[in-house]
């Protein structure tokens, strides 16, 4: 049943999306209203800290720029901004506006781009590497019917173990790209919508244009797995610690 | 105490600081802990958010002369 599902809704896009080879799309943060259970029991210095960074958040977008090939999000330039406000350094930060994702849709893979402690790291990601769980649950988003995807990302707490949480995207089949904010790409269709988190990133603005647009490649610099990327996060804290 | 009286505003480093630079990196680790935590609440790697608190923190003080001497 799951898999005529899937073909009705990829039979939709292949039929709506032909005449679309590239497009811009902006996505605007909003945090979700209910507040998770960890931020209850911590003190008031830290209140006043993660209260500080996230009214900062709200200025912050991000767009993704992609054809039929290759896709790019980033936090858009040119922002309203104080770019040296510390708090909003850490809100950047916070939103991952810091990372560069690129995605090649050829080969189904995608980059996460980030920096740490001025190194530059390349997160190579398969496609099946995320393992979505597509619902029957839709709702239109500026007119185009949706669908909704979930998958519980892996995390490493404080203590270095592992935990989930699940990160929602809302998926269109008839924008066939299987693009999105982040790490949610490989989905059949453009996700304009996507929770992680605390706050959820929709899409503002969609620019669909029948021409094809070039996608510049960012620099791809130490190319890890996250695997091997946690590895050398935790050997350098306790450089720092020790 | 003044550590965390120092959360909430900006690092305001001017030249007349009076802090030591022992006590503005202990204020980096602070924020890093603080900016860890909120990474986990978003369910991200806690590790990533507190070296991310931790550059932007130096930078800024290296940036105001601090980490200078």
């Amino acid at each position: 049943m799951r898999v005529l599902f899937l073909y009705l809704i990829l039979s939709v896009s292949f039929v709506c999306n032909s005449q679309i080879n590239s497009g811009i799309i902006s996505y605007s943060v909003q945090k979700k209203s209910i507040d998770s259970s960890e931020n209850q029991s911590k003190n008031i210095g830290y209140k006043e800290f993660a209260n500080n960074v996230d009214k900062k958040t709200n200025a912050l977008k991000f767009k993704l720029v992609f054809n039929k090939s290759y896709g790019l999000f980033s936090l858009e330039d040119d922002l309203p901004i104080d770019g040296e406000d510390y708090m909003t350094k850490m809100a950047i930060s916070l939103l991952r506006g810091n990372n560069v994702y690129y995605t090649d849709l050829i080969n189904k893979v995608y980059y996460e781009n980030k920096e740490i402690l001025n190194e530059s790291f390349s997160i190579k990601k398969n496609f099946d590497d995320t393992k979505w769980s597509v619902t029957k649950d839709s709702k239109l988003i500026d007119d185009y019917l949706c669908y909704k995807a979930v998958f519980n990302r892996p995390f490493l707490d404080k203590k270095g173990e592992t935990r989930y949480t699940e990160i929602i995207a809302w998926f269109c089949p008839t924008l066939a790209f299987n693009l999105g904010p982040f790490e949610a790409v490989g989905l059949p269709g453009l996700v304009l919508e996507f929770h992680s988190g605390q706050y959820i990133f929709f899409a503002n603005n969609i620019l669909l244009e029948k021409e094809s647009k070039v996608i510049e490649k960012p620099k791809i610099d130490k190319v890890v797995t996250q695997e091997e990327l946690n590895k050398i996060i935790k050997r350098k804290l306790s450089e720092i610690k020790n | 105490m003044a550590v965390v009286m120092f959360v909430g505003s900006s690092l305001n480093l001017n030249a007349n600081q009076t802090k030591s630079t022992v006590a503005y990196k202990s204020t980096c680790e602070l924020y890093a802990e603080f900016h860890g935590t909120l990474f986990v609440a978003n369910g991200l790697n806690y590790y990533e958010g507190y070296f991310g608190a931790y550059s932007i923190c130096l930078n800024k003080l290296g940036a105001a002369g601090v980490l200078d001497g």
